[in-house]
């Protein structure tokens, strides 16, 4: 087995997959600003008694990540995510990918990535968007997408920041739109927000996959596939591509490595501290993180010069 | 009135087109026989006071620019802050760097008299803004032309060596100098690079025929200066295939840049040299354009091997 672990912003996904590339087990946690008590819950959700033979890290966490589990490859998340959507649509030529703070498109050809973009600075085009919204309604976020689907005329809402699209919504809700209205129109702008800022300029060509935690709402990729004029596929994994991107590279690299050096699932069980401090020898003056485990510093970073990075 | 007392201080910020004619300007002063002090390499601290006096709209390269003013005040006689109009033939800088002394002058208090001369090759040639900057100086035009000779052989003849040697993979850089060459703005891209074993080519790599030739099929020519020559490294790597791949980093509220890289995506469209712009601006996370740069050189990696063979 090989295990995967994907740490974004807003959740850390774990998966343990055989040879074949299938799902053992998995775990989706939200990261809820504690990084590494999700990584050690999501270990603890995937542990099993099968041998892990390769562990592969990814996501903007992807460090923390393997520096806990003492990874053997540590990838990120644009080339995880192409490899997984390459091994379940091998003839891929898009794959959008909208998660919490994150979104990004990779464009394909022959299945390898030629081209891929990522949000810069706005959120508008990411789940937190909808997450926001959602609890501005008091809508479960899970029912989003079934009422979204009910809509016949849904409201136009400007979408080019959260800010507008707020005072925007709240002056259709006065007008009397009817919800299921209203949130198929946030669905669109969400839509278009990612299409205008992150996928601005990209050829969008079939086969399309869609992945990534915002992918699971089915208002987002009907309007999704209604804007675009096209169909668009979901994998039944959506959330954990990355995971498995991880994953499969873990057990690329394995092939020419005899022994993972994992630390074992017992790190769920092992006390990691974090420790900062403010480096005063220049006027960068960096915030440097320390991670340790028993006493023994296991890894630092957050220093512009590298002066404080351990050699790994 | 003379005074005889110790010798001038000139303060340049190293920001700006320090990055591309601090060879030039350093024999120059220096051969004047004044002293010439720089601000530090763009840090933290220094950028925070420059977000503290800058608008908040201009770009970051500005902004950084006005953190090494804010460094410099106090401790020079004059500032050398040239407003830059145009430096070719039938082109104009980016208005920031036309309203730079101004902009300055109204944000930072207790400044030191700028040497704020105009250089506008398209009203006259540079010798006579030199000899400006001379004569607020007291310094005879005779003198600096002779300076000026001993500087222009200095900035020809600096090394822009930014290769490897070896046989790592050539990454192209596209930037306007003070984004490229300036270490903090670019995550020290160019180091980072290097010391994975790569060779990094930017324009000032190239020979100006090279980027020439590129330029000359272009419909419309390019009216901003470092437009052209940027646009046409650009081409020129994806024409020639003389890169693996090549980065184009842009500030993020760079009108100029924003309209030339359209040139660049539509003939990018086109080529299959791998290539992706970084947006770079003062709330970047360098995990954030590591992440991009990673992503690129697998880019890379996957397109000489084909099929991810796993
Ligand atoms: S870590 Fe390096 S760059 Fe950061 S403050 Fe210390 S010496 Fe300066
Ligand atoms: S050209 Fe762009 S980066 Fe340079 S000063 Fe103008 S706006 Fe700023």
């Amino acid at each position: 087995m090989w295990l995967g672990v994907d740490v974004g912003s807003v959740s850390v996904d774990t998966v343990l997959i055989n040879d074949k590339i299938e799902v053992f087990k998995s775990a989706y946690l939200l990261t809820a600003g504690m990084p590494i008590e999700a990584i050690k819950e999501g270990l603890r959700k995937s542990r099993d008694s099968v041998p892990v033979l390769g562990v592969g890290t990814t996501g903007s966490g992807r460090e923390l990540a393997a520096v806990l589990t003492n990874a053997d490859i540590v990838k990120n998340e644009i080339t995880a995510h192409a490899i997984a959507a390459a091994h379940f649509v091998p003839d891929v030529r898009t794959v959008i990918e909208i998660g919490g703070q994150d979104s990004k498109i990779i464009i394909l050809k022959d299945g390898i990535p030629v081209d891929f973009a990522m949000n810069t600075v706005c959120a508008a085009g990411t789940g937190s968007f909808l997450d926001h919204q959602a609890q501005r309604l008091g809508i479960p976020i899970e029912k989003f997408g079934q009422l979204a689907l009910q809509s016949k005329s849904p409201a136009r809402i400007a979408g080019r920041c959260t800010v507008f699209a707020e005072s925007d919504m709240i002056h259709k809700q006065q007008l009397g739109y009817g919800i299921e209205d209203i949130i198929a129109g946030l669905c669109k702008s969400l839509v278009r927000n990612y299409l205008v800022n992150v996928a601005k300029g990209k050829p969008i060509l079939p086969p399309i996959v869609f992945q990534g935690g915002v992918a699971s709402n089915e208002g987002i990729r009907k309007a999704l596939e209604e804007e675009l004029g096209m169909k668009v596929f979901v994998p039944t994994y959506n959330k954990l591509m990355g995971a498995i991107g991880a994953a499969m590279l873990a057990k690329k690299v394995m092939k020419d490595k005899r022994k993972t050096s994992f630390r074992g699932f017992d790190i769920c069980d092992m006390e990691f501290n974090t420790q900062s401090f403010i480096c005063e020898d220049c006027p960068n003056t960096c915030e440097i993180v320390k991670i340790s485990s028993n006493g023994k510093v296991l890894a630092t970073w957050g220093s512009r010069c590298g002066k404080w990075d351990l050699s790994k | 009135m003379v005074y005889y007392h110790s010798i001038m201080k000139i303060g340049i910020p190293r920001a700006g087109l320090y990055y591309q004619f601090f060879p030039l300007w350093d024999t120059f002063f220096k051969e004047l026989g004044f002293e010439v002090v720089y601000s530090p390499p763009t840090n933290a601290s220094l950028l925070k006071k420059g977000l503290e006096y800058a608008h908040s709209d201009i770009c970051f390269p500005m902004k950084v620019n006005f953190g090494h003013v804010y460094w410099l005040k106090d401790k020079v006689d004059v500032l050398f802050v040239p407003r830059f109009i145009s430096l070719e033939e039938k082109k104009y800088m980016c208005p920031k760097f036309m309203g730079l002394p101004d902009m300055l002058k109204a944000s930072i208090s207790n400044l030191p008299p700028l040497l704020d001369v105009n250089f506008n090759i398209r009203k006259k040639p540079f010798i006579r803004s030199w000899i400006e900057v001379g004569k607020r100086l007291r310094v005879s035009a005779n003198k600096v032309k002779k300076a000026l000779v001993k500087a222009e052989i200095s900035q020809k003849s600096y090394q822009w060596n930014n290769l490897n040697g070896g046989d790592g993979l050539k990454i192209g850089i596209v930037a306007r100098p003070y984004i490229i060459y300036d270490k903090y703005v670019s995550a020290e891209l160019i180091d980072r690079l290097k010391e994975k074993g790569m060779n990094i080519l930017t324009a000032d790599n190239l020979i100006p025929e090279i980027i020439n030739k590129e330029i000359a099929i272009l419909k419309k020519p390019i009216y901003f200066d470092f437009g052209e020559k940027n646009v046409g490294t650009a081409l020129h790597f994806l024409n020639s295939g003389e890169v693996d791949g090549f980065l184009y980093l842009i500030s993020f509220e760079c009108g100029p840049d924003s309209l030339l890289k359209e040139i660049i995506d539509d003939r990018a469209r086109t080529s299959d040299i791998p290539y992706t712009t970084l947006v770079l601006d003062e709330h970047t996370e360098i995990a954030g354009i590591l992440t991009r740069v990673e992503a690129f050189l697998d880019m890379i990696e996957y397109k000489s091997k084909t099929k991810f063979n796993l």
